[in-house]
């Protein structure tokens, strides 16, 4: 249908609708001015009641326990400029640690061909533009360098939390942000993977990572 | 005499099987997980009440904010496509399908998919497509029909799934859900990695930022709009807010009341496909934004309805539904919001019994987040079912019955008689079946047993005389 003779049907039936408290006035952008708290401990709580994982000790560190523990030797990660520690990714190579591409080519097959070399992935690097105190979410978002299947496909996701970047709440974070449509994915993690579809029973790391650590900077 | 049974035969149906059970423990649980996210940070009375303010606003105005909408996506790069009725919104999508030569299509949990059996018509089209959602994917695999908004096999034990897992993915029977969690993850895996094409559903559009939002626990959602090349998300006229911080407070309200989370593990926010730069992400996004019966909604006496935000809520607080489960409304959907919704989608030519199929307990207004006054949009809907449908034809001439009965005394003894006799020869003394126009009542109810004694005899025995 024309988006003009949709829009008008909408309209019509606007004008014949019976919706309590008309006009309906829009509530207002205010969120509560709360007082300035260090949100660290509660993003940390948070975090952890999701069964996340936070860690104060140096990313390389971290990184490199939990590829030892899960026996990988290649990982997937956001380019360097877009991770804040210093020297990681040459740390981590040093070390002997493989990152794999994440930039897929342009043509069909070959990008399907490169995405299903992702089939195994176990560990994946990826940064906080932002974090939420009170659900312990964070945010990961596009752009350059900042690969999306880095965070949802592998198993593990160790994420790098910068503490001056934690917010109140979502709703406190998108009170202030500017053009939050300007990058084309953003994605507010909040744990690990989890469904309860099978009784409701929870199990973790369906179709996300099952596992997520969080390393606070 | 054709009035509709169909939701009781289905809710009989139902309640013979081992489902309602499993039905009634699920919604349980979900109530006991919801009462623990309650308190918190966030207000939440304050909350509901500006979440509800944020869509009654939107749907007051809904053809300004549909308008904005669009120009957003197209601004970031997206396409969007107008759809009047489920034909429509099938044959765009293939459009957008077929021109891509791909056929293996992945989806994520939407409802306004299954409004269009979106599945069946891609199938037949000679595509592959996999439902992603665990549930869904179990429903499909079943060949079944989800049966709850946020828990779709709510109707399946994990013996059945083990079962179902066991013939249709050939591996070992097994009833633990965290193998058959790792199973599916598994299996679903490549499909994820190497689709064509990604089709998911839109919990909030946003009209000021042209962004998408979906939410999900599992991670399909993100995978869906992440991995393949073209990303269609299909999204009801009907589910957007104005602005960035409403779909902030619209998630927030959401999680808390569909599954007692602060927030769902992935909320997915999707801006227009990928940027020059981005190293993956779609290629193509396209929006279909549906109608198929909304705008009919929308004028008509359950306006109040759209302003729906599909928490589930209301089902799990419902008694009908916690005895009879998702299954037994025969629509897409059920509980307290389907009864509403679903004969307003169909312009009442079917699903008019649903609307009766309530107490009108008003457990789900209470529940609601977006406080929608449901037991009233109940009452209208079946004030209008009644007027235009007439499920209850039967009451009349039983009214009437009973009229000629009592104006004729000896008439109306024998009546009494025949009852109470009646009434001694069965086992417990309850009326499963009445004859004649007194049917009606026993077709949705049993009908009690009658007294041993009329209020007649009892007055001569213990009263006359003094
Ligand atoms: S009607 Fe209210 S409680 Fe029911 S699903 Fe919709 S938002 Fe949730």
């Amino acid at each position: 249908m024309e988006r003009s003779r949709f829009l008008s049907r909408v309209e019509e039936a606007v004008g014949a609708a019976t919706l309590p408290g008309l006009p309906a006035p829009h509530p207002g952008d205010a969120v509560p001015d709360l007082a300035e708290v260090d949100l660290t401990p509660h993003f940390v709580e948070a975090f952890e009641l999701l069964d996340g994982v936070v860690h104060h000790r140096p990313p390389l560190e971290v990184i490199s326990q939990v590829m030892e523990e899960r026996g990988a030797q290649e990982f997937l990660a956001w380019d360097q400029e877009h991770l804040p520690a210093d020297g990681l990714l040459a740390a981590l190579a040093e070390s002997g640690y493989r990152r794999a591409s994440t930039c897929l080519p342009s043509d069909p097959e070959g990008r399907v061909a490169h995405q299903m070399g992702y089939m195994h992935a176990v560990v994946g690097v990826s940064a906080a533009l932002a974090a939420f105190a009170e659900s312990g979410s964070v945010v990961v978002g596009s752009g350059r360098g900042r690969s999306r299947l880095a965070s949802v496909i592998p198993a593990v996701h160790v994420v790098l939390v910068p503490t001056d970047r934690i917010f109140r709440s979502l709703s406190h974070w998108a009170a202030q942000a500017d053009s939050p449509g300007s990058l084309a994915n953003l994605v507010f993690v909040t744990g690990p993977s989890r469904t309860g579809d099978i009784e409701l029973t929870l199990t973790k790391g369906v179709h996300g990572p099952g596992e997520i650590h969080a390393v606070l900077l | 005499m054709n009035r509709p049974v169909t939701f009781r035969r289905r809710a009989v149906g139902e309640m013979d099987t081992p489902k309602p059970a499993a039905v009634g423990r699920a919604a349980r649980r979900f109530m006991g997980k919801r009462q623990w996210a309650v308190d918190d940070f966030t207000p939440m009375e304050e909350t509901r009440d500006r979440a509800r303010m944020i869509r009654l606003h939107t749907l007051a105005n809904l053809h300004t904010y549909l308008d904005q909408f669009a120009d957003s996506v197209e601004r970031n790069g997206g396409q969007v496509l107008w759809a009047a009725d489920a034909a429509e919104a099938n044959r765009l999508i293939s459009e957008v399908i077929g021109r891509k030569e791909g056929s293996l299509v992945i989806k994520s949990k939407s409802m306004v998919t299954e409004e269009l059996d979106l599945n069946a018509h891609l199938q037949a089209e000679g595509h592959t497509v996999v439902e992603t959602d665990l549930g869904e994917f179990i429903v499909q695999l079943a060949e079944d029909h989800p049966s709850h908004i946020i828990a779709p096999v709510m109707h399946l034990t994990r013996q059945d799934i083990g079962e179902l897992f066991h013939k249709r993915l050939e591996i070992p029977y097994t009833d633990d859900p965290e193998e058959l969690n790792a199973v599916a993850r598994r299996h679903l895996r490549r499909f994820f990695l190497s689709a064509d094409v990604g089709i998911s559903g839109v919990n909030t559009g946003v009209a000021e930022t042209g962004s998408i939002i979906t939410v999900t626990n599992e991670g399909n959602g993100w995978l869906t709009t992440a991995a393949p090349r073209t990303h269609i998300a299909v999204m009801g006229m009907e589910r957007l807010v104005p602005t960035f911080a409403d779909a902030a407070t619209i998630v927030e309200v959401l999680a808390r009341s569909a599954t007692g989370q602060r927030l769902s593990v992935y909320t997915n926010v999707v801006s227009g496909p990928r940027r020059p730069g981005d190293p993956d992400g779609p290629d193509e996004l396209v929006v279909v934004i549906v109608d198929n019966g909304r705008s009919r909604v929308l004028s008509s006496d359950a306006s109040e309805i759209l302003a729906c935000i599909r928490c589930g809520a209301c089902l799990n607080v419902c008694p009908v539904f916690r005895e009879v489960g998702g299954h037994a409304y025969g629509q897409v959907y059920s509980g307290p919001v389907g009864s509403v919704l679903a004969p307003g989608l169909a312009d009442f030519t079917e699903a008019v019994d649903l609307p009766f199929a309530s107490s009108l307990c008003g457990a789900c207004r209470e529940v609601c987040p977006v406080r929608i006054d449901i037991p009233k949009l109940l009452v209208h809907q079946r004030v209008r079912a009644t007027r235009e449908n007439d499920p209850f034809r039967w009451l009349g001439p039983g009214l009437g019955l009973y009229a000629q009965a009592a104006k004729r005394p000896a008439a109306w003894k024998t009546l009494l008689a025949a009852t109470r006799m009646a009434g001694r020869l069965k086992g417990d003394g309850w009326f499963h079946r009445l004859p004649l126009h007194a049917k009606g009542w026993t077709q949705s109810r049993d009908f009690p047993p009658p007294a041993r004694e009329s209020f007649r005899q009892w007055w001569k025995a213990n009263r006359s005389g003094t």
